[in-house]
């Protein structure tokens, strides 16, 4: 189980994720949302991926964090 | 099937009239077609066109095409497949008769084969066909995969896909980019540029916008095109000042931009209008009647009209306007403005009318999505028997696979269906977990305890365990009939227990009840296989003309109601064996390239191809191609060996020592046996006999006699009873065994009954392949059945490549002392160019040895040179 941190472009309505467990956001200046997913294993965090992908979101990064 | 064909999915979606047309992006496709390109891929994100696009060119192409929007339900392969032949069979009726037949037999054949007999149709047609594949990302199973990718490589240029997909497809995409066959459309291609932004508005709605509207819409949006038709949706009707005064708060803002765009089009809309579009947001396909009962409204049908003429992402999802559906994006953006309990009601709500209105997957999908798992529970078990009749296998595995596991494990109906449902898709260790499971409860129901049953006969029959018998019958006891498909399982696995042990009259009247019910249910694929085994029970019966005329009948589809089967094919592969039992060896070369052409055509040479390998490898010995009749079992044994299934080994290593042993090979034969496991004290089956009856004929040659007789007691008992068939070689083995031990009469004896068995059914080759000792005797037994036997030894002369007249000869002949396998070797050294010395070290014996066999060697074969020695031993075929 770890932590993550995605970043995508444009600020996301966080109730888009709200199926989804353990998962925080931040709305940064430069019009990015940083979604921080907590104790996420592989199969969550493919899912959370999955729907940034099908929402058609850019994704910018995404990191490990340790 | 018990579900019917839902023609929403075979509907080519409608493009609005005023949509902007693509004319580069639609030149690209058709190049590629043109190109003889053999698939197209649109791969993006929802909401980049690419239905829209994909129907637009559909409108300029000069070729028939068929349309099949996939959804989750289609990673079942039996239900995909019912739909492409559907969409198919818009193009010409004969698709779907093709299909449709195999996939009505119990087990799903193999993927290969519905691709083979779709190519077929296909190059048998000749027309250029186009089929799209829309919303493919929603299939993920590896079968229709590998599928898709078989028929992609193996069918004629004519024939396109085009793929409509969210993500790309787990295809091997680079290898046809490499080889020019695809065509791509992806993101950057599909989104839209400044001129068709400009064209955009201005037709849908009437607005010319000024270039740094446009700049600035495409800033936002980067062309998505959802974004931009959201967009219009929000400007329509404004003056110049309100649409500066949208753009720039558009701008500026940094939301994503769905989520913007879908707040300014729900602001513009009444408050009844929004309560109907998030009450309605958790259904997969809606229709009036439906959308009442969610809203508790009576005006839905009204409602959905007047949201499709305002272009609200409402798509129809067929002519006749009766179910429609939200656009994804639309959809997840309502589906948030609802609170979960709400959520969770709905989804209750919707379970409930589909259940009540016949659509018993749906109402799972929604129990499911309500985390109802009483009532999903509930739902599954109603549902499932039909499934596993209809052979709906993945849905069911999917709907059992979102129940918790703890409940799973603690329900016995629904430990069985995991266990056969995974069985069926051949799935074996997870069947095997859950007959586990299932077997550790107390509670178990008649009908679903007899299919767990059925499953465990099954797999005793493949690891011939004593207790297949006693399962397989218990089995067809507690079901009852309930389920003929598993019955048919069942039977077979009683049939071949049966026949392993010897009982073949057993044995064959469950494989002919088994016959019966697969001919009256139509499971083709069944029909064909249990006939196979069948006229093989005829053969071993000694009932050979009846073994050939059951595989006429099927092969020409007069045992089928005059309707000749797809599968009959496989037919050809014991009627071969027939053929080549009654020596007619040019009908039976013919017969055995139709039996693997057959294999082939339905990509199943895997599961039957041995039969027909071995008979081919026989043919081609006897026409004097001995290499390539080994080189057939070297290639048919390694099959064997890969397929892990060691009986199968076993039949053709015996095949090959059989065929060594007439080249005099002996110390190959008797290496082969030493690690073989055969031994005189082994038990016989039905698997093995063929394997034994090698072994005498081994031990004959070697002139171990005591040995040969106990084996051939043991081989006697076990065919005497009901294999009257495999008789014959016995006693001809017999005969040879005591003319040798000088009981002339007892030989006699023994020739005798197998020529009154093999007379009137015309069994020729359990004679030939005796060896030419059998030829001599012959004479002896004329008398029995005068003509057949004098047919038998006309075959000896012309297999011995003698005249008539040398009979008597030859017996002379056949009195000099046979080459020992040590001669052998060392004649087959010589014959390579090995000189006394070479020898010598090749077989690490001394020269005087080496002398002293070839003395022996030239002395038997009345030869005086080597020269003189090879030829003589080519012209006996000893090497």
């Amino acid at each position: 189980m770890t932590n993550y941190e995605i970043v995508v472009q444009g600020h996301i309505d966080k109730r888009r994720f709200r199926d989804m467990a353990k998962i925080e956001f931040e709305y940064l200046p430069n019009g990015e949302t940083k979604i921080t997913c907590l104790q996420f294993d592989q199969a969550a965090l493919h899912a959370v991926l999955t729907k940034i992908y099908d929402l058609g979101l850019n994704l910018q990064s995404l990191n490990e964090l340790r | 099937m018990a579900n019917p064909i839902l023609t929403t999915k075979l509907f080519i979606p409608t493009s609005r009239p005023n949509l902007v047309f693509r004319p580069l992006l639609i030149q690209k496709i058709t190049e590629g077609l043109a190109q003889g390109g053999k698939l197209t891929l649109v791969s993006a994100p929802a909401g980049y066109g690419k239905t829209t696009l994909i129907t637009q060119w559909l409108k300029t192409l000069d070729r028939k095409y068929a349309w099949l929007s996939m959804d989750i339900g289609d990673n079942n392969p039996q239900r995909f497949f019912t739909y492409l032949a559907a969409a198919l069979q818009t193009i010409d009726n004969r698709f779907g008769q093709v299909v449709g037949n195999l996939l009505r037999s119990p087990q799903l054949p193999d993927p290969d084969t519905i691709a083979v007999l779709l190519i077929n149709q296909i190059i048998e047609e000749g027309k250029p066909i186009v089929l799209v594949l829309d919303d493919y990302h929603l299939i993920t199973n590896e079968y229709l995969n590998r599928t898709l990718e078989f028929i992609i490589e193996n069918s004629p240029d004519i024939f396109h896909i085009v793929f409509v997909t969210r993500h790309d497809p787990v295809l091997p995409l680079g290898r046809w980019r490499g080889r020019n066959q695809l065509t791509e459309l992806r993101i950057d291609d599909l989104r839209f540029t400044n001129q068709e932004v400009e064209a955009f508005f201005a037709q849908t709605i009437k607005i010319s916008l000024k270039d740094f509207h446009i700049y600035s819409l495409m800033n936002r949006t980067e062309g998505w095109i959802a974004g931009l038709q959201l967009a219009a949706l929000s400007l329509r009707g404004r003056e110049e000042q309100g649409i500066n005064e949208f753009i720039e708060k558009f701008s500026g803002s940094h939301r994503y931009v769905i989520d913007f765009l879908f707040e300014e089009v729900l602001r513009l809309q009444n408050a009844e209008i929004k309560d109907f579009l998030c009450n309605t947001a958790v259904l997969s396909r809606m229709c009036a009647t439906l959308c009442d009962e969610l809203t508790g409204r009576n005006d839905s049908k009204n409602i959905l009209i007047s949201l499709e003429q305002t272009n609200l992402f409402l798509i129809p999802l067929d002519e006749n306007r009766q179910w429609y559906r939200y656009h994804h994006l639309f959809a997840d953006f309502l589906r948030t403005e609802l609170e979960k309990d709400q959520e969770t009601s709905l989804h209750k709500k919707a379970s409930q009318w589909f259940e009540v209105n016949g659509y018993k997957a749906e109402a799972i999908e929604h129990s499911l999505a309500a985390g109802d798992v009483d009532n999903a529970v509930r739902q599954i078990k109603e549902q499932t028997n039909s499934s596993l009749i209809n052979g709906e296998l993945y849905t069911l595995i999917g709907w059992l696979d979102s129940l918790p596991e703890n409940l799973v494990q603690n329900d016995s109906e629904l430990c069985s269906y995991k266990a056969c449902a995974y069985f069926l898709v051949a799935e074996i260790d997870k069947s095997l977990y859950y007959i586990n499971s299932f077997r550790q409860l107390k509670k178990v129901d008649r009908l679903n305890d007899g299919r767990v049953r059925a499953l465990e006969g099954w797999f005793a029959n493949i690891r011939e365990d004593k207790r297949t018998i006693e399962l397989a019958k218990e089995a067809i006891d507690l079901m009852a009939d309930k389920d003929l498909g598993f019955k048919v399982f069942a039977l077979v696995a009683l049939a071949q227990g049966q026949r392993n042990k010897g009982n073949l009259d057993e044995s064959t009247e469950a494989f002919r009840e088994a016959l019966e019910i697969s001919i009256n249910e139509g499971y083709s694929l069944s029909v064909c296989t249990v006939s196979m085994d069948l006229v093989y029970n005829y053969y071993l019966k000694g009932n050979l003309q009846e073994a050939i005329q059951l595989c006429l009948d099927i092969l020409h589809g007069k045992a089928t109601g005059n309707k000749p089967l797809p599968e009959a094919g496989i037919l050809n592969i014991p009627l071969s064996l027939f053929y080549y039992e009654t020596n007619q060896l040019k009908l039976a070369e013919e017969t055995v390239h139709k039996a693997i052409d057959a294999c082939r055509r339905m990509a199943m040479s895997k599961i039957f191809g041995g039969d027909a390998e071995r008979t081919l490898a026989r043919i081609r010995y006897l026409q004097g191609y001995p290499e390539e009749a080994f080189t057939i079992l070297q290639g048919g044994l390694e099959g064997a060996k890969a397929s892990g299934l060691p009986i199968a080994v076993l039949r053709f290593e015996a095949t090959q020592a059989d065929l060594m042993l007439r080249l005099g090979k002996v110390h190959r034969v008797e290496q082969w046996i030493k690690k073989s496991g055969l031994s005189l004290e082994g038990e016989i089956t039905s698997l093995k006999e063929q394997p034994y009856i090698v072994y005498v004929r081994f031990l004959l040659a070697q002139k171990f006699w005591t040995e040969a007789h106990a084996l051939l007691v043991k081989l006697e008992e076990f065919s005497r009873r009901q294999r009257k068939g495999r008789l014959i070689s016995i006693l001809v083995s017999k005969a040879i065994l005591n003319n040798a031990l000088g009981d002339a009469d007892e030989a006699k004896k023994n020739l005798g009954e197998a020529v009154s068995i093999a007379a009137p059914q015309n069994f020729r080759r359990s004679f030939l392949e005796e060896g030419e000792q059998v030829w001599y005797m012959l004479p002896l037994v004329q008398d029995s059945a005068p003509q057949f036997v004098a047919g038998l030894i006309e075959d000896f002369h012309l297999e011995l490549k003698l005249a008539p007249e040398a009979s008597k000869s030859q017996v002379v002949s056949g009195l000099i002392e046979p080459l020992s396998a040590r001669e052998i070797e060392v004649l087959s050294l010589i014959s390579q160019g090995l000189s006394n010395a070479d020898i010598t070290r090749e077989l690490y014996i001394s020269l005087g040895t080496v002398k002293w066999h070839i003395n022996h060697i030239f002395a038997k074969l009345g030869v005086k040179n080597r020269t003189q020695a090879i030829n003589k031993a080519k012209e006996l075929e000893l090497i």
